[in-house]
């Protein structure tokens, strides 16, 4: 496959050959269509509201450019996401270039050896948690593309104090059935008449919420234990430098 | 009223035998008296009232459990853009309903089957702005089905058929009208409201000969200068003043009154553009049907900088207040308030917060809000509540005459409002700033069942998350709604308790709706890409 970068570079060079110049990429332009159309429900910056936060390198319904343009187009009724199809081409383009330049953290040079990280990975077993390039167990976030979602200072306070700040994603309940045994896990879905956890050994249970006897949501409570005992202080600068390598595609 | 009587009025029955000799005719009468036919679901709300109350009560907290799926309608084009939002009518055994964007179909109300459809081009430079593409459903009157497209047309098609008796142009899409609301039939007139209000257009009512299409009146909801409330406007700013009539209204026949909600100013966010108290948005108006004009109005929330618009159903209500019986008009605001109003002249009863407000410190004598300081979006982004999408929004509030609560669906959401610098541009958004919605942990909902003389919360069914559908409450005694998590539900009307719930596996946003088929009852709500109908087991 292409590298991310060089799929972004062709579809540029395509609208450049199909497009008159001056319509192109005029400055704002994305902007303001997004406060006009998206900001609604994604919220002012891509910050999140009705709709799910944009600030993400690689957005679920739109893994490329082309399918983000056509995913502003048609919608996506079954997510409750309307299509926008009150713009020309030159605005979806705009549009589509704004929404990618919300997501992605910056390369920056970090004091560790990612190599060193990759280890001691290795040896604190995160993979009996977590996915990298397919291989791990899912029960928390999937981290091959993390370095692109999360900054250094994000990955270190996560791995120090994983409950200072959890992701609304992977909020942590503890679900007392009527059999009195508590279940705790991750939220998958809750609606008025059931709740769906994952627990901590990978499996899915579902409930019938007039089965269930209480329902305990912790929003400062995570499944990932705190590293922060666990690694020198070296140990954890390499482990904080490969993950931040960790960008998917763009994966050296 | 007994089930028997209801088989003689249904579908299929002596009533319908008299209406197929002369072809099927929804007259005037019939809409005004819908309460006595409850077998049909004539208009919008199911009555003029906007009480969306069926007194069907076949269903009951007791066998609601037993509710099965009779039969689901699958959209045609589930590819396409927006949401369905349409809420079916009923009458002679013919289910009609509009599927995105604006295509009309017509079903067998007893097994789902498609009869025919009329499907109107969706033109490619079409402008949907601040808004989905959606329709919210037709209306009936004499042997025509009427509706309205994105690209601010009228139709009136043949019931029998689906063909086209006429069409009207009731706007310009190119500056951003769109008819998105289900007419109201009433006697010889289609009124229609428009879309456009996050697009600075200037909005206005218009009915329609129902025999023609000839345009019988406008109402402009912007005053000009000179004209009373010309001067709660600043230099031009009226032109671009939005007030968009985006949702069906009501009418009481008696009084010969139409009563509709106004939408926000233009732009939404920055206010300073347009000091004064900006009439008749976010007001209720009063309109006269045979000639437009303006009888009395009720501004909700003046000088509004935060898209509260009184795009909500004007609910009539006939009770008893202070040992007199009041006609009354009673809405649950964008704003979180809900409010009692005499409908007789506008005068302010009451008004009271149904979910969280960090706005207004309650009301004056004359029901102007008491706003609180810092309050404004500004530049830096400021936390107030409820969010831009409300305390509720257009979808349906339902009232039972029988319990007398007015039930609603409402949303606990704060928003982080900003402000920024917006100059006008015929055709594109007129915003002048955003918000940031506080989703998450911090938003949920609940359906409450309020008093509907004060507003007191008699109870509430929490939700985990903010809902985005309508209510209807039945004779038997029981609520149906929805959730955009997919579920469709039954409470009990007089206590809140969940007797019954579905999951559609969709998000549902549109209203519920009743009518019966060979004496059976029947609920419709559409869920995802499906319009499903259930009813109890045979």
């Amino acid at each position: 496959m292409m590298p991310g970068g060089t799929i972004v570079a062709v579809l540029c060079a395509i609208i450049v050959t199909a497009l008159p110049a001056a319509a192109l990429a005029e400055p704002g332009r994305g902007e303001r269509v997004y406060n006009a159309h998206c900001s609604w429900c994604h919220g002012v910056g891509g910050e999140g509201g009705e709709g799910p936060i944009l600030t993400r390198p690689r957005l679920r319904l739109a893994p490329g450019d082309e399918a983000l343009r056509q995913l502003i187009r048609t919608g996506s009724p079954r997510n409750g996401m309307p299509g926008v199809f009150s713009i020309n081409d030159e605005e979806l383009a705009d549009l589509a270039s704004y929404v990618r330049s919300l997501g992605r953290a910056e390369v920056v040079d970090l004091p560790g050896d990612p190599q060193a990280g990759a280890a001691i990975y290795a040896d604190q077993g995160c993979d009996s948690c977590h996915i990298v390039k397919g291989d791990g167990v899912g029960v928390g976030p999937e981290l091959t593309e993390i370095g692109l979602r999360r900054g250094a200072d994000h990955l270190l306070r996560s791995l120090l104090e994983p409950e200072t700040h959890v992701d609304e994603a992977y909020r942590v309940m503890t679900v007392t059935a009527g059999d009195r045994v508590a279940i705790r896990g991750l939220r998958i879905r809750e609606d008025p008449f059931s709740v769906v956890i994952r627990d901590a050994d990978n499996r899915i249970r579902s409930f019938r919420t007039a089965d269930v006897r209480s329902i305990r949501r912790r929003a400062d409570s995570s499944l990932m234990p705190a590293y922060g005992g666990r690694m020198s202080d070296k140990e954890t600068e390499h482990l904080v430098a490969y993950l931040a390598s960790l960008r998917g595609e763009d994966s050296p | 009223m007994n089930r028997k009587l209801f088989r003689l009025t249904t579908i299929g029955g002596a009533g319908a035998l008299a209406a197929a000799a002369a072809g099927a005719q929804v007259t005037f009468e019939r809409i005004r008296d819908a309460a006595s036919e409850p077998a049909s679901w004539l208009t919008h709300s199911g009555d003029y009232g906007a009480q969306r109350y069926s007194a069907l009560e076949d269903i009951t907290p007791a066998n609601a459990a037993e509710l099965e799926v009779k039969w689901v309608y699958q959209m045609r084009d589930p590819g396409r853009p927006g949401f369905v939002e349409a809420t079916p009518l009923v009458d002679d055994g013919i289910l009609y309903f509009v599927e995105p964007p604006h295509n009309v179909t017509a079903l067998d109300a007893w097994t789902g089957a498609r009869i025919w459809s009329f499907d109107h081009p969706l033109p490619d430079d079409i402008k949907t702005i601040g808004f989905p593409p959606t329709n919210r459903g037709v209306a009936l009157l004499g042997d025509k089905v009427y509706f309205g497209t994105l690209d601010a047309k009228l139709f009136a098609l043949d019931a029998g058929s689906g063909a086209v008796r006429w069409s009207a142009q009731v706007g310009d899409n190119s500056v951003g009208h769109a008819v998105t609301m289900a007419p109201l039939a009433i006697d010889g007139k289609i009124i229609v409201g428009i879309s456009g209000g996050e697009a600075g257009i200037r909005g206005f009512v218009d009915a329609y000969d129902a025999e023609t299409g000839e345009r019988a009146w406008r109402f402009w909801t912007i005053p000009e200068p000179g004209e009373p409330g010309g001067d709660t406007w600043a230099g031009d700013s009226w032109k671009q003043g939005s007030g968009a009539t985006w949702l069906t209204g009501s009418y009481d026949a008696e009084l010969d009154l139409l009563y509709w909600g106004v939408g926000n100013p233009g732009p939404d966010w920055n206010g300073d553009v347009r000091p004064g108290d900006n009439l008749y948005t976010c007001s209720v108006i009063a309109l006269d049907p045979d000639t437009g004009e303006l009888v009395w109005h009720f501004q909700y929330t003046p000088h509004d900088t935060h898209d509260w618009d009184a795009n909500q159903m004007q609910v009539l209500v006939d009770v008893e207040l202070d040992g007199q019986k009041r006609k009354l008009l009673t809405t649950a605001n964008r704003n979180a308030f809900y409010y009692v109003l005499d409908r007789t002249d506008g005068s302010f009863i009451t008004a009271r917060p149904y979910a969280k407000q960090t706005w207004a410190d309650g009301m004056s004598p004359d029901g102007r809000p008491k706003v609180l300081p810092n309050t404004e979006p500004t530049e830096d982004g400021n936390l107030v509540y409820p969010s831009l999408q409300g305390a509720t929004n257009w979808y349906s509030p339902s009232y039972s005459p029988q319990t007398e609560l007015f039930y609603v669906a409402a949303r606990e959401m704060g928003a982080i409002y900003f402000k920024s610098d917006v100059d006008f541009e015929e055709g594109t958004a007129y915003l002048g700033g955003g918000q940031r919605g506080l989703d998450g942990d911090e938003a949920w909902g609940a359906i409450r069942a309020l008093d509907v003389r004060t507003g007191e919360k008699r109870w509430e069914f929490r939700l985990p998350r903010p809902p985005y559908a309508g209510l209807m409450a039945t004779g038997g005694g029981v609520v149906f709604g929805g959730t955009l998590e997919g579920n469709v539900f039954a409470l009990d009307a007089e206590t809140g308790a969940a007797v019954w719930d579905f999951q559609s596996g969709g998000p549902v946003r549109t209203n519920p709706m009743s009518f019966a088929v060979d004496g059976q009852q029947r609920v419709a709500i559409a869920g995802g890409n499906a319009l499903f109908v259930f009813g109890l087991a045979d």
